[in-house]
């Protein structure tokens, strides 16, 4: 796929956004003294890691740019809805 | 933007907070801090996805986008329900007034 020049800066922007986030993420998960909340942040942080993961997809130049995994909706599906 | 979520003093609540609270991070802190960061990155994802070049670059960043804005929600609910996020009701009055003043400008819709 052809990437433009700016196309590039934003991926690389996502990408360090999501590594911090999902880092920060794991870190507060182990520090959170209630259940709910350790829950709900490590939640988040998973996310986190499959959207990096997902944006990284789209740099592999070995990649067959099929069908991109699709993130899940929503982190926490028994709050949402 | 908004930022109704500062802390006060709720001590009806029993949210597992300490009551004399230090200078080290609680569970309300590192929430707050994840709800502020997911809202940041939502404001950044819409400005790259409106300038995304092609089709699939979209798709993949508004797809992001979308679980985004459900994580959002989803902490914003979890901080509410546990009292941590208040917000205050509008004045009726004002509300009366405001429907009043945008109920007159019907006359300028140039559609019928």
């Amino acid at each position: 796929m052809q990437l433009s020049t700016k196309d590039l800066n934003y991926l690389k922007d996502e990408l360090s956004w999501e590594l911090l986030a999902f880092k920060k993420c794991h870190h507060y998960a182990q520090e959170s003294q209630d259940p709910q909340i350790k829950q709900l942040i490590d939640q988040v942080g998973r996310m986190h890691q499959q959207h990096y993961q997902q944006i990284l997809t789209h740099l592999d130049p070995h990649a067959t740019m099929a069908a991109p995994p699709q993130a899940q909706a929503g982190v926490n599906p028994s709050l949402s809805q | 933007m908004q930022q109704q979520n500062q802390q006060q003093a709720t001590p009806q609540q029993s949210t597992g907070l300490p009551q004399v609270k230090g200078p080290e991070m609680n569970d309300r802190d590192r929430i707050n801090d994840v709800l502020a960061m997911i809202k940041y990155m939502n404001v950044a994802y819409n400005v790259a996805v409106n300038e995304a070049s092609n089709d699939t670059l979209y798709q993949m960043q508004m797809n992001i986008l979308t679980n985004l804005h459900q994580a959002q929600r989803d902490v914003y609910n979890a901080m509410a329900a546990k009292g941590w996020y208040k917000t205050d009701p509008a004045d009726m009055q004002k509300i009366q007034q405001t429907y009043q003043q945008f109920s007159n400008y019907q006359t300028q819709f140039p559609y019928s």
